[in-house]
């Protein structure tokens, strides 16, 4: 049933023209972000491609979080929702099916946008004789990156308002940017009690810092392959913790 | 026989507001359907009836008393696997079209193998919107939508159907389609709960009727049970030649009427009151020129008991 969820969550999504148009312009945001990049700050291949992964990834963020807001929201707050929960659909399916769906079209939308940047990077790269390399695993922690992105946007979209969703999920997802700034923290701290505090926060925030591999790799660094399989437990497990939260109100919820 | 339906005790309280006001939705709410019947539930708007609905299909769940549907708890996803849903407004995804509309419930069966194959023609021309099959949810009319949404209540031929209005919104034609669908459906073994305002409806279906007010049941069985249970209330018209004032004081106590005529006087009592009204002529040595015992209908009484 979850699968069922996704698939309608992915056929609806890009039926709509306002998504479509959303990822387009995130798509162009993108390459524009690119162009800039080669064009002012002399970026090479290898770092314009750093900052074309970072770039895809925070647009498919805001993607992710509007289209969790929207879709779930809207079902929520129209009642389409008694459709699904009406059939023998577990309310479990019906959540981590739109929360897979979202993810996909975040997903796809990474694709498509890095595609779109690679075939920028490697145009450029040609006329001036640089050699090129992409390497593919950061495209795969971008799309990783955002599941728990997705998890936390169908949390608060289950608990409040799209509007306010957004807004909290942006929130969230913006402080995980500096979860490992708040592990700094705890460092310096000598109360343990406070210790103890950061070290909270840093576990509850998604740790985006995580994915971060492609300037990494831009400036010659080499990624273990174990640190993939961890970036890939870590995602699966954050957005599976996030969901069973959910659940824990969603279970006992009454659709009126 | 095991009931097909049944609610024991529901009671259902809600908490709104920033005080967190307590609205009682229902009160000790008690009915059972039996298999291939039709059971009508009328009421006010704001009786309750969605609420009852929605407990059934395990969207809500009761403050006290139990539902269980096809002998489970509707709150347990495989218990609702026999059941087809019509709710009161119907929501459908705007950019499916009524073909992946229905083959998308029907994905939802979660039957596997076992689901019954999908016949989105046969179950577009039951509802009477074959032309419409690749026609966009968002380019229908609200009947159209309406008549759709019946087609997604009747995939998989369920054993339950629960029709929440399903003529709102329908034209004389489609209202009458919509009445022989649902005989249809009772005659195939189907049980149907059915939710109404339309009185006749009720009356010319239902082999149980429920009618809510304000949370409570305050009538519930077979048509013969509620009519022979009200029989009291059944008005009844006398013909008198003279009408002495000793009478005339009886009948408007016994909350009845009079029509003075030009040659005689009409008076209307309620059947319960016949007796002791018929005493009072004798003693008074009159006898009525003709007594008519009006029949009541289910209809005049469920609209009677509705103004009380």
């Amino acid at each position: 049933m979850t699968w069922r969820m996704a698939q309608l969550t992915w056929r609806m999504s890009w039926r709509d023209a306002g998504a479509r148009a959303a990822v387009l312009l995130l798509g162009l945001l993108v390459v524009l972000l690119v162009l800039a990049d080669i064009a002012w700050v002399r970026a090479t291949p290898a770092q314009a491609w750093g900052g074309a992964v970072r770039w895809a990834a925070q647009a498919a963020s805001f993607l992710v979080i509007f289209l969790n807001a929207i879709t779930i929201g809207r079902d929520v707050e129209s009642k389409e929702i008694a459709n699904y929960l009406s059939r023998p659909v577990s309310r479990f399916a019906y959540l981590s099916g739109r929360m897979l769906g979202v993810w996909m079209i975040g997903a796809a939308a990474i694709a498509a946008h890095l595609l779109a940047a690679a075939l920028v990077i490697v145009l450029i790269a040609l006329k001036s004789g640089v050699p090129i390399e992409l390497p593919f695993m950061p495209a795969v922690h971008s799309c990783l990156r955002i599941a728990p992105v997705a998890a936390l946007s169908a949390m608060f979209a289950i608990y409040t308002q799209p509007l306010l969703a957004s807004l909290y999920s942006i929130g969230v997802t913006l402080a995980g940017a500096f979860s490992q700034d708040v592990l700094a923290l705890n460092k310096k701290i000598a109360f343990p009690a406070l210790q103890m505090v950061f070290k909270a926060v840093y576990w509850i925030l998604p740790n985006s810092g995580r994915f971060a591999i492609a300037d990494f790799i831009a400036a010659g660094g080499v990624i273990p392959p174990a640190y993939h399989l961890f970036a890939a437990l870590y995602a699966a497990a954050y957005s599976c913790g996030v969901l069973a939260l959910a659940m824990a109100v969603f279970h006992r919820r009454d659709i009126k | 026989m095991e009931a097909i339906i049944r609610a024991e005790g529901v009671s259902k309280h809600y908490r709104v507001g920033i005080l967190a006001k307590r609205v009682d939705a229902l009160f000790d709410v008690s009915l059972h359907a039996m298999e291939g019947q039709i059971y009508g539930l009328v009421g006010h708007n704001g009786a309750g009836k969605s609420t009852l609905i929605t407990i059934m299909l395990g969207l809500v769940q009761p403050t006290a008393g139990r539902v269980t549907i096809l002998g489970r708890d509707p709150a347990n996803p495989k218990s609702r696997e026999g059941i087809g849903y019509l709710p009161e407004f119907p929501r459908i995804p705007p950019r499916l079209t009524c073909k992946e509309y229905l083959e998308f419930h029907h994905s939802l069966l979660g039957l596997g193998k076992n689901a019954p194959p999908l016949d989105v023609e046969g179950l577009l021309e039951q509802a009477g919107i074959a032309a419409a099959r690749d026609t966009l949810v968002r380019d229908l009319s609200k009947g159209m939508t309406q008549r759709l949404s019946i087609a997604a209540a009747l995939v998989g031929n369920p054993k339950v159907l629960i029709l929440d209005e399903p003529q709102s919104g329908l034209d004389p034609m489609g209202r009458k389609e919509i009445r022989d669908l649902i005989l249809r459906r009772r005659k195939e073994g189907a049980t149907v709960f059915l939710c109404t305002h339309i009185l006749p409806d009720i009356e010319a279906m239902a082999d149980r009727v429920g009618l809510l007010s304000k949370g409570r049941m305050v009538l519930e069985g077979t048509p013969a049970e509620l009519l022979a249970s009200q029989q009291g209330d059944a008005m009844v018209t006398l013909a008198l030649q003279t009408l002495s004032p000793a009478a005339a004081e009886a009948v408007k106590n016994h909350g009845g009427k009079i029509n003075t005529g030009p040659s005689f006087h009409e008076v209307e009592i309620p059947s319960r009151s016949l007796e002791p009204f018929l005493a009072l002529l004798k003693q008074e040595n009159q006898v009525p020129l003709e007594i008519q015992r009006g029949e009541q209908s289910l209809e005049t009484l469920l609209l009677k008991a509705m103004q009380s």
